[in-house]
């Protein structure tokens, strides 16, 4: 323990310590999994924490201790494990040899089941991030994709180009894998410190726990601190500039999403100007065997007053009915905002009352239904399958957004709900007209 | 639907398609979530694996770095183990505070602000692509442990055979990737009524121009 001095055995410690960040990697995945936690998902979650924490804090620090006992060194092309495990069995011979390629092979098992959580995680995350707009909304669409074909392709892809980056180093891919890691890590854990400071007192949150989460920002922030510049040209850098190219997409992709969005509000003037217009009058009573216009629509605003409008221009005198088809999508969101699933009714029905009341203006007979259901594209093709029975000479009519110059990025940026259903009810020989909305 | 796969006149194209990737589902089908969601055992397994595994690589690297210091292994045991309790802790406050999960992109969304959360969420996406590269790495590496030092270069591509491995099992649905690699025990255990939050979240956001101008549909606390 000479010849260093508590100074320099300090900072080879920190140093090790912080290198050894990979270690940590995984924790997160719990959290941000619990979408496919059973429930209790809350009880269940910490359950799946605490056997983690136990088994990893003992293995973790387990082997360590058994590198020092053991006096092993690195071998060539050989991991430590695997050194440790002919060391520990080496006593037993044939039998021995046996145990030890057991217990390295159950090891590549069980890292082969761990790249499972990049599988079913990521393409979460960017579900998530997709229903805030920083990602295409098709990411979103995870019942419409059914597994989300296309982000587990890409997430792939990724993979294998990071893979023969680096050569397959191990050493290298450890570090970067530790500073995104550690860069959430303290992020949320500088995130939680915040809360917890701030709600404090409506909370109750004892002084201990804010201790606690304080002391595993500042620990995660000096891994990631250490991380960075002790390995910033062994590829640190690279997957900063990675991260950082994604979060400029993330920005670009929310641009475009925030323009599309200010460009459809201007169709919402239509709505002021339909209001001031006298009725034409003379509405009756639906009439089962009439011909029936059904027009999806999502909240009065511009956009379904506006298809309404190109429904009427575009097929003058045609249909005598107008049905109106809304559909509350019920989520965890909806409850956790205190929105019951009355509300969530009677807000779809109000809105559908006002198209009723615009169709009538224009001398329609017309009705509203609402339906309720966890995916829109599933609840809309179930109502219009009921409505076509119930009225045989309808047609369905949706909107999509039509944009001037359309380019492979709209494509991707803009999913096609209309399509989807369009493509069911088609199936079922029911006929179901896409409107433009034109987005200039 | 799926009737158009199965006929004679498929390509040799379409029936490999087939074959590698399963028939198509019956988007109709209501119990389609049951099949896709994951019996929590598999979940458990699949995820707690993440963090388990890590001792693969993790304590190794750290115990290199300390050179010819071998003895501050003790400390470094003591140290890791006890840095795992703290961050498990933190994040079992995160499960009970965001208990729909997202992670590190909904807390830092939630908690700091939009910016910080899509860093968060840049970085996690990165990271579990990274999970992916760092787990199958570290599994040929210790399988490669005990074949001749000659077969090295082979590594890289038994790798990438195993990444797309994982790509293709992940296509045919996340629950049938973990029954292969699991051992299955519980095939008569009751499904879990799929009640994620993104599904159906993403079933409101889809539809384009409800949304578009919507905060509400951010994750709640």
């Amino acid at each position: 323990m000479t010849g260093i001095g508590f100074l320099g055995m300090a900072l080879i410690f920190l140093r090790a310590y912080s290198l050894g960040g990979g270690t940590y990697t995984g924790i997160e995945a719990v959290s941000n999994g619990m979408q496919i936690m059973r429930d209790p998902k809350v009880r269940n979650g910490k359950r799946t924490m605490a056997y983690l924490a136990v088994s990893l804090a003992i293995t973790a620090s387990g082997l360590l201790i058994c590198y020092l006992l053991t006096r092993i060194a690195p071998e060539e092309g050989r991991t430590l494990n695997s050194t440790l495990a002919d060391a520990l069995y080496g006593g037993f011979g044939g039998v021995g040899k046996v145990l030890a390629l057991v217990t390295i092979l159950s090891e590549g098992a069980l890292l082969l089941v761990a790249s499972q959580a990049g599988f079913i995680d990521a393409p979460r995350v960017m579900a998530n991030m997709a229903v805030d707009s920083w990602m295409p909304r098709r990411f979103a669409d995870f019942s419409g994709r059914l597994t989300m074909r296309n982000g587990i392709v890409l997430i792939g892809v990724a993979a294998i180009a990071l893979l023969v980056y680096t050569k397959g180093s191990i050493s290298a891919l450890v570090v970067m894998y530790s500073i995104n890691v550690f860069l959430t890590f303290s992020l949320s854990e500088f995130g939680m410190v915040k809360h917890f400071i701030l709600h404090r007192k409506d909370e109750r949150i004892p002084l201990r726990s804010i201790a606690i989460q304080a002391i595993g920002f500042v620990l995660c922030a000096l891994i990631l601190i250490l991380t960075v510049s002790e390995k910033f040209t062994e590829g640190g850098w690279l997957t900063l500039v990675i991260t950082g190219l994604l979060i400029l997409l993330c920005l670009a992709v929310k641009r475009h999403y925030e323009g599309v969005g200010a460009a459809l509000k201007k169709l919402d003037s239509l709505v002021a100007a339909v209001d001031l217009e006298k009725g034409k009058g003379g509405a009756g009573k639906v009439d089962r065997e009439a011909m029936t216009a059904v027009q999806l629509v999502s909240g009065y605003n511009g956009i379904g007053v506006h298809s309404f409008l190109q429904i009427c221009s575009a097929f003058p005198d045609h249909y005598r009915n107008f049905i109106f088809v809304s559909v509350g999508i019920i989520d965890q969101a909806m409850f956790k905002d205190g929105e019951s699933v009355p509300e969530l009714l009677a807000d779809v029905d109000a809105s559908l009352r006002r198209y009723v009341k615009l169709a009538r203006k224009y001398g329609y007979a017309a009705e509203g239904r609402s339906g309720i259901g966890t995916n829109v594209v599933d609840a809309a093709v179930d109502l219009c399958c009921r409505l076509h029975e119930e009225f045989p000479k309808s047609t369905i009519f949706s909107g999509n957004l039509v944009f001037s110059r359309e380019s492979f990025l709209h494509r991707i940026l803009h999913n096609e709900t209309a399509f989807a259903v369009q493509r069911r009810l088609q199936w079922e020989g029911i006929t179901n007209v896409v409107m433009p909305i034109r987005v200039r | 639907m799926s009737g158009e796969w199965e006929g004679d006149g498929a390509s040799f194209i379409e029936r490999l398609r087939l074959k590698v990737f399963g028939p198509p589902r019956d988007v109709r089908d209501p119990g389609i979530f049951h099949k896709i969601a994951l019996i929590p055992f598999f979940a458990w397994v699949g995820l707690g694996a993440d963090g388990l595994s890590s001792s693969a690589y993790g304590p190794e690297e750290a115990f290199r770095n300390l050179g010819t210091h071998t003895y501050l292994a003790v400390f470094l045991g003591l140290a890791t183990a006890l840095t795992v309790f703290i961050i498990a802790y933190t994040y079992t406050k995160i499960i009970e505070r965001f208990p729909l999960g997202g992670g590190g992109y909904v807390v830092a969304t939630k908690t700091l602000s939009k910016g910080a959360g899509v860093v968060s969420g840049s970085a996690l996406i990165v990271d579990y692509i990274l999970t992916i590269t760092v787990s199958i790495v570290s599994s040929t590496d210790a399988i490669f442990s005990y074949l001749p030092i000659a077969w090295e270069p082979g590594k890289i591509w038994v790798t990438a055979v195993l990444i797309l491995l994982m790509v293709v099992l992940n296509i045919r649905g996340v629950k049938e990737s973990i029954t292969i690699l699991a051992p299955s025990s519980s095939s008569s255990s009751r499904p879990t009524p799929y009640s994620s939050s993104t599904a159906s979240r993403a079933g409101r956001e889809s539809r384009e121009r409800s949304s578009i101008t919507s905060e509400r549909a951010s994750i709640p606390i």
